[in-house]
């Protein structure tokens, strides 16, 4: 009996061993009150801290943005003024937004053939299955090439096919500003770098002369990265100068169909800091957070005082 | 195995016909064998055809000697390990989902296969169990088959290996070997042609059988080389196998057409060990399965926990559930797109193809839900459920603290930690099955209460001057003084005490090298003898006359058997009518149970020396209550006349045909009257260590402890006594009729009773056999059971093996609910080990059958209380918790898919890449619950195995850890977090860009966030609920989240797969680790305040369970004898109890094994 006690108290020399004594190295954590209060008070700390940071830098972009479809309903150009409250400092970025447009629906997400964006070259119509429900020409509904001459063959697979890209967004913007004596100067949108680098080097043209869209197009490239929820905006051009308040005119080539997807079509501008643009939820979700958690902590706080009971175990 | 060869005729010795008389003989042994029915491939299943042998002539059509319990051999292992995998639902419906993943229109995996990575792995990881299970299964079969044995070969005995052996060989079986085949004995060593054997791992009991060689075969077998001649050859013929031990019907004819019939007592049977003879020689008749063994080796059914069958009913729940969610979400999907599909254009369906349709839509989409769904239905608890079993097992067979305990069904585990009931054995399990000669009562003193201290008290190192014999311990010098001082006042006494102990005894002596050694049928008596030898009284033996011979102080003393009474249950003594050779004195000396004993002493009991008669009695009821054995010791003496006379009519009597046994009975008992008190033995039949202490914490742990022994009532209370199982203000209700309406007054009577007794006073049933037989009939057996209610215990005596199952199953029937587990260590054992939801064996003096079917094995019973209250405690809880996190887990992976159904109409749309997917189970949320589950200690061992400060043996029997409510809340848990877990992401990162750069996220970078948390998520998950953390499972941790970020590093550069470079452009994005934190934090700190709250609730159930107070166990040792005080409800136990070979008891135990083997032959059919 001693020496089995004396073996108790020996220090388990291996795992092994440990495992055979069933005594395991191991830290036993036990929450108590006063942990409960550290910890709680950090999270509180923090997120209200983090809370207001987030706040005021989201506060700090300037972001605007105009509706276009009620005014642009069937005209196929047309040109609306709007009006920007405060200065706008370069980059500034163009975005357009679609409502009620589910780019989400597994049907459409599907319908794209990677090989084919990335530039394999002699896929045939059975290689891009994938592409579904959209892998033709003739499905595609396109009879000419990019340059307008090549006919396509309207049996041929058409590139790029699938959904994604039979969808995409065509609306062209022209801004021009006008100052205040009448003088119109135009402000030159650029679509460069607008694209994620990484698919600038995934996507490769086929055979340029038998497509009816350039696969290296960076607002292809935007167009395809599907958005998650049904309201989205998709980056359309940078501005690499600084709009002052003021009036700007806006002339819209209208060719995308809202009434297609029941849905509403915005322009938006928007300045950008190291968080991206506006996020309002973030802020939000963390200020409520900090609240929440220095609710608890002054709950336990109080807890603390009045039984004056030391470290309490739960 | 199936091939049947040719019949092969080999007669070894060439011969000569001489006589007509072998002329004869030759025509006797010339015959084509023809044993086996010839039933297509099944011939050697079905053998229904007795059987015709010649003895040294091989029957190489029947089976050989080898014995297979493994279930695959190399061959058809992977088909029938296939088959086996497959006829397990999960596994089918995991295949049918993968099929379904093949399908173009509804797969969300391009139509390969994803859940066949995991399925795959699943099957292996179990297929890989079951070999190597297997495998340990082959190599004991091998052992055992590879086994020498002597055989003889025509010529000379050769060893060959057991499975080697055919029906018709001749075997010589050796001292202390175990029988290799069932056989009819041809010779032994012995001149009378009688052996020993012992039959513990057959029927569980120790003492030794005696078998005999049939006198005509004695006549012809007369040397140990005659084997090879031809003359002697002799024909079995005999039935075909059957499963009933102790049946067997068969006659041998010899060359000199001599026809004898041999019965049981000729057959030795596989299993038995021989004993007590140098050799014996025998005739193989049974081989390999059809062995009396082999047919009543039980193959052992799967057993399945409580908590395991619970689970598959929620895995059921879980699977309506998952069914009932992807119908509402495609029904949602497709009365939507019907609605608006005006404008959904871009989805570019034609209104005139079926897809267009509301039904097309909704098989579509259920088929993508389910695919969705199929996590949702925990792949992988089964197998990790089964590995961390096997993991508990081993580290429970690593526990120093427990003897080697083995576990061979791992499966129950957490069964352990639920037990209600326990149904032990008696003989073996509580006790060690060694009687111990304590003390002696010799007219009014009593020796052997002495204690250490005092100096008649005789130390280990005197202990060596006295003869050196077993069964013995007796340290008291006082009566060495009264034997050795002739003039002391107890001399004659004592001298005349001891010699009718070491004469009245049905003991064998026999001589082994050089040394004396008594064969006793019954342990008590070996006890006594050795006792006698031990003080100086030894008993010499008995020659061919009858004359016994006992040596003492160097002096022969010869008696001359005259009588022998033997004992039986109903007479309850033993009697012995013998000479003194030197005087001519007759003498009747008997021994017995006080009740019967000391009702017929030659004085009337107001002539009786009060002061004596009472002492005795008193003692005796002291012995008792300590659980001492006693026997009361006796004389008479005869007058010359008296007993002449008595002679002839007791001649007569034997001669009787018509009812010789009750005449016998009757001259019998006229002798048995006016004795004198001699005095009275009392014998240990000695516990194992620390029983009383183990039962006393498991009936404080709250669970009941019923006794079911193969022994008389007498002795199952003593040992009631011994182990504190019964004490003397229980009140014990007896039941021991016979006849059934008898049983039924009697628990009426019971049931009647209990009410008017005080509430505070317990009940203890005390049920026999019989009894139970009639009892455990359907109309009976619901006032059994409520009797058994109300009783604190319950012993039940004489009982068969069956009946000890049956007595299982009616506790199981009562109570669906409640778990129980028997423990045992004989074959008798086995049916009720197999019976109960757990069965633990104990590998201890009686063979290993009980280990083997047993689930758990252990050396000791006191090795129960660390098995249930540490091991079975430890792994309910953690098994407990695996299976609810395992639910948690997988909901909480596949749910936040369901909520995006919310942004994304119900479309199907999964978030997260098909193969990072099917890993969760296997890499990023597997390991962590494992180490989990097999290293997490709530409290220290000692302190649970303690059971003292609390009863946290309580949860498990109360079912605290695994219920509706607990699974309800593990789920819900699932269901808000998962709800979390989508919404936070998407807010943070797709409703605007999060770039400086002015990029905007996609879908699968949201995906990619999503299930990044969610492996966080589920792995601090485990950090919250583990009591401690070991470095493993900070390493596995740590080992899950790495892996997760390796297989992102590997997948972001792979440009096919839907979320390409999207972890690089992900960890750029500032508002992603934001978002991480928040959730994270979010989720965690809710979920710390619900488990406290949930631990609180849990705590409540621990505390509101008390201990019973356990009782004190001083009163144990055998020094300090209890005072008798209180309120004695019974008449007092006096502690009469006596082993030995009881024909009446023979007779009904057959009688009840019929009963039982008959049972199961149906139940075989059927």
């Amino acid at each position: 009996m001693d020496s089995q006690q004396q073996q108790d108290q020996k220090q388990p020399s291996s795992i092994g061993q440990a495992i055979k004594q069933q005594v395991l190295k191991a830290w036993q954590p036990v929450p108590t009150l006063n942990s409960t209060i550290i910890l709680f008070g950090i999270l509180s700390v923090y997120f209200l801290s983090m809370g207001i940071v987030l706040n005021v830098y989201s506060g700090k972009i300037n972001q605007q943005s105009f509706r276009y479809d009620a005014y642009c309903w069937q005209e196929q150009i047309c040109n609306f003024t709007i009006a920007l409250d405060t200065n706008y400092t370069a980059p500034i970025y163009l975005y357009y937004q679609l409502d009620n447009f589910y780019q989400n629906q597994r049907r459409y997400i599907t319908s794209k053939s990677v090989e084919q964006l990335s530039g394999e070259k002699g896929l045939g119509v059975d290689d891009l299955s994938s592409c579904y429900p959209v892998i033709t020409n003739a499905q595609m509904g396109k009879t000419l090439a990019i340059d307008n001459i090549t006919r396509l063959e309207p049996t041929a697979p058409a590139i790029p096919c699938g959904l994604i890209a039979q969808s995409i967004f065509n609306d062209t913007f022209d801004i021009s500003y006008q100052v205040s004596n009448g003088t119109v100067y135009k402000v030159e949108v650029s679509n460069q770098g607008i694209a994620w680098p990484t698919d600038l080097e995934l996507y490769q043209n086929t055979n340029i002369s038998q497509q009816w869209y350039n696969v290296t197009d960076e607002r292809f490239m935007v167009w395809m990265r599907v958005a998650a929820m049904p309201n989205f905006r998709k980056l359309w051009g940078v501005i690499n100068q600084d709009l002052p308040q003021g009036l700007y005119s806006i002339n819209i080539t209208n060719n995308y169909d809202s009434t297609n997807y029941g849905g509403k079509k915005y322009i938006v501008f928007s300045t950008t800091n190291q968080f991206g643009g506006k996020n309002e939820f973030l802020s939000v979700a963390y200020i409520c957070v900090g609240v929440a958690s220095s609710l608890v902590t002054i709950g336990f706080c109080l807890k603390k005082f009045f039984s004056r009971a030391g470290p309490k175990k739960f | 195995m199936t091939e049947i060869k040719n019949v092969q005729i080999e007669l070894h010795t060439p011969h000569v016909l001489n006589s007509m008389e072998e002329r004869d003989s030759k025509n006797l042994f010339d015959y084509q064998y023809d044993n086996i029915e010839k039933k297509g491939n099944y011939a050697q299943k079905y053998q229904s055809k007795n059987r015709k042998i010649t003895s040294n002539r091989p029957d190489y059509q029947l089976p050989d000697n080898s014995i297979q319990t493994s279930k695959y051999t190399l061959l058809n292992f992977f088909p029938k390990q296939l088959f086996e995998q497959f006829s397990k639902l999960a596994n089918v419906y995991f295949v049918l989902m993968g099929a379904l993943q093949m399908v173009p229109e509804v797969s969300i995996s391009s139509g390969i296969p994803t859940i066949y990575l995991p399925l795959g792995f699943i099957i292996l990881v179990s297929g890989a169990k079951d070999f190597y299970e297997d495998y340990k299964r082959r190599t004991s079969d091998n052992e055992e088959n590879k086994q020498q044995v002597t055989a003889f070969d025509g010529k000379d005995f050769v060893k060959i290996p057991s499975y080697e052996l055919r029906v018709g060989h001749i075997v010589k079986v050796n001292q202390d070997e175990i029988i290799s085949a069932d056989m009819i004995l041809l010779r032994s060593s012995e001149k009378k042609g009688i052996c020993y054997v012992e039959t513990k791992s057959l029927d569980g009991e120790t003492n030794l059988k005696q078998k005999n060689v049939h006198v005509d075969l004695l006549q012809t077998f007369k040397s140990d080389d005659c084997f090879g001649q031809l003359d002697k050859r002799i024909i079995l013929k005999y039935q075909a196998p059957t499963p009933y031990l102790y049946k067997f019907i068969g006659e041998t004819t010899t060359s000199n057409l001599q026809v004898s019939s041999i019965n049981f007592n000729n057959f030795l049977l596989r299993g038995c060990n021989l004993r007590n003879v140098k050799y014996v020689f025998g005739l193989v008749a049974y081989t390999g399965h059809d062995t009396k063994i082999m047919m009543n080796s039980y193959k052992a059914r799967t057993k399945r926990s409580k908590l395991e069958v619970k689970m598959q009913q929620f895995i059921l729940i879980i699977f309506i559930t998952q069914f009932i969610m992807c119908i509402i979400a495609s029904l949602v999907y497709s009365i939507t797109y019907f609605n608006n599909r005006q404008y959904l254009n871009y989805l570019y369906i034609g209104e005139n193809t079926s897809e267009y349709t509301i039904p097309y839509n909704f098989f579509v989409r259920f088929g993508n839900w389910m695919l969705i769904f199929n996590n949702f239905v925990p792949i992988s608890l089964l197998v990790t459920l089964e590995m961390v079993k096997f993991i508990q097992g081993k580290i429970m067979t690593l526990d120093e603290k427990l003897n080697q305990p083995r576990v061979q069904t791992s499966n129950l585990n957490e069964e352990l930690g639920q037990i209600e009931h326990i149904f032990s054995d008696k003989t073996g399990t509580l006790t060690c099955n060694i009687m111990e000669f304590k003390q002696i009562i010799i007219g009014n003193q009593n020796y052997g209460d002495i204690l250490r201290s005092s100096d008649d008290y005789i130390r280990d190192d005197e202990l060596l001057n006295y003869p050196q014999v077993s069964n013995v311990d007796f340290r008291d010098k006082t009566l060495m003084q009264a034997i050795n001082d002739k003039n002391h006042i107890m001399h004659d006494k004592v001298e005349e005490c001891l010699k009718m102990i070491s004469i009245c005894h049905t003991v064998i002596s026999d001589q082994k090298d050089g040394k004396l050694i008594y064969n006793a049928t019954s342990p008590d008596e070996l006890a006594l003898l050795n006792f006698a030898r031990f003080v100086g009284f030894e008993f010499l033996g008995t020659d061919e006359n009858n004359i016994k011979r006992i040596s003492y102080q160097e002096q022969i003393i010869e008696y001359q058997l005259l009588e022998m009474f033997e004992f039986t249950s109903a007479r309850k003594r033993q009697s012995i009518l013998v000479q003194v050779i030197n005087t001519g004195d007759i003498y009747l000396f008997s021994k017995g149970a006080d009740s019967v004993l000391l009702d017929q002493v030659r004085l009337s009991k107001e002539e009786l020396n009060k002061n004596e008669y009472h002492q005795l009695v008193q003692r005796l009821q002291e012995y008792g209550k300590i659980g001492l054995r006693t026997l009361v010791l006796s004389k008479r003496k005869l007058s010359k006349q008296e007993y002449e006379e008595w002679h002839k009519r007791y001649q007569l009597a034997t001669q009787q045909i018509e009812n010789r046994e009750e005449k016998m009975q009757v001259l019998q008992d006229e002798l048995e009257k006016n004795y004198e008190i001699l005095g009275a033995t009392a014998i240990e039949d000695k516990l194992q260590q620390d029983v009383a202490d183990t039962i006393a914490a498991v009936k404080a742990a709250g669970i009941k402890v019923w006794v079911l022994t193969g022994d008389k009532i007498e002795t199952a209370i003593n040992i009631g006594y011994s182990c504190s199982l019964l004490t003397n203000n229980l009140v014990q209700h007896i039941v021991d009729e016979k006849e059934e309406l008898l049983i039924n007054e009697r628990l009426d009577d019971i049931l009647n009773k209990i009410p008017t007794l005080q509430t505070t006073q317990g009940q203890a049933l005390i049920i026999s056999g019989d009894a139970l037989l009639h009892a455990l009939k359907p109309d009976i057996q619901k006032k059994v059971a409520e009797v058994c209610g109300y009783c604190e215990v319950v012993l039940c005596c004489r009982v068969s093996p069956k009946q000890k199952q049956d007595v299982v199953s009616l506790i199981r029937g009562r109570n669906q609910l409640c778990s129980t587990l028997a423990i045992g260590d004989g074959a008798n054992d086995v049916n009720m080990i197999t019976a109960a939801h757990v069965g633990v064996g104990i590998r201890g003096v009686e063979g290993q059958q009980a280990a083997r079917a047993a689930d758990y094995s252990v050396q000791e019973f006191r090795e129960l209380r660390r098995l249930l209250f540490f091991h079975g405690r430890e792994c309910y809880r953690r098994n407990s918790v695996l299976v609810c996190y395992t639910f948690y887990k997988n909901i909480l992976v596949v749910l936040p898919q369901f909520w995006y159904g919310i942004l994304s109409m119900y479309s199907a749309q999964s978030l997260y890449d098909t193969f990072i997917y099917q890993l969760f189970n296997i890499l990023y949320g597997a390991l962590p619950i494992m180490i989990y589950g097999i290293f997490d200690e709530e409290y220290d061992a000692d302190q649970l195995t303690d059971n003292k400060l609390q009863n946290y043996y309580q949860q498990g029997p109360q079912g605290v850890l695994f219920n509706i409510q607990i699974v309800l809340f593990w789920v819900f848990c699932g269901f808000w977090q998962a709800a979390i877990l989508c919404f936070f992401p998407t807010y943070t990162i797709s409703e605007n860009f999060v770039e400086n750069s002015g990029f905007t996220h996609h879908l699968w970078a949201q995906g990619t966030m999503i299930f990044g948390l969610i492996v966080v998520i589920c792995n601090l998950k485990v950090l919250l609920f583990s009591n401690t953390y070991t470095p493993a499972l900070l390493g596995s941790i740590s080992f899950s989240m790495i892996s997760y970020l390796l297989s992102w590093i590997i997948l972001d550069n792979i440009p096919q797969a839907e979320a390409y470079v999207v972890f690089q452009s992900l960890f750029q994005t500032p508002n992603f680790h934001f978002g991480n934190i928040l959730v994270i934090a979010a989720i965690c700190s809710i979920d710390i305040a619900l488990n406290i709250k949930l631990n609180r609730v849990l705590q409540k159930v621990n505390q509101n369970t008390s201990i019973k107070t356990p009782f004190s166990l001083n009163n144990l040792s055998i020094h300090q004898p209890p005072k008798i005080g209180g309120k004695l409800n019974n008449k007092a136990h006096t502690g009469f109890a006596f082993n030995c070979l009881d024909r009446d008891e023979l007779e009904d135990q057959d009688k009840i094994d019929l009963y039982g083997i008959d049972n199961q032959v149906q139940s075989q059919n059927g």
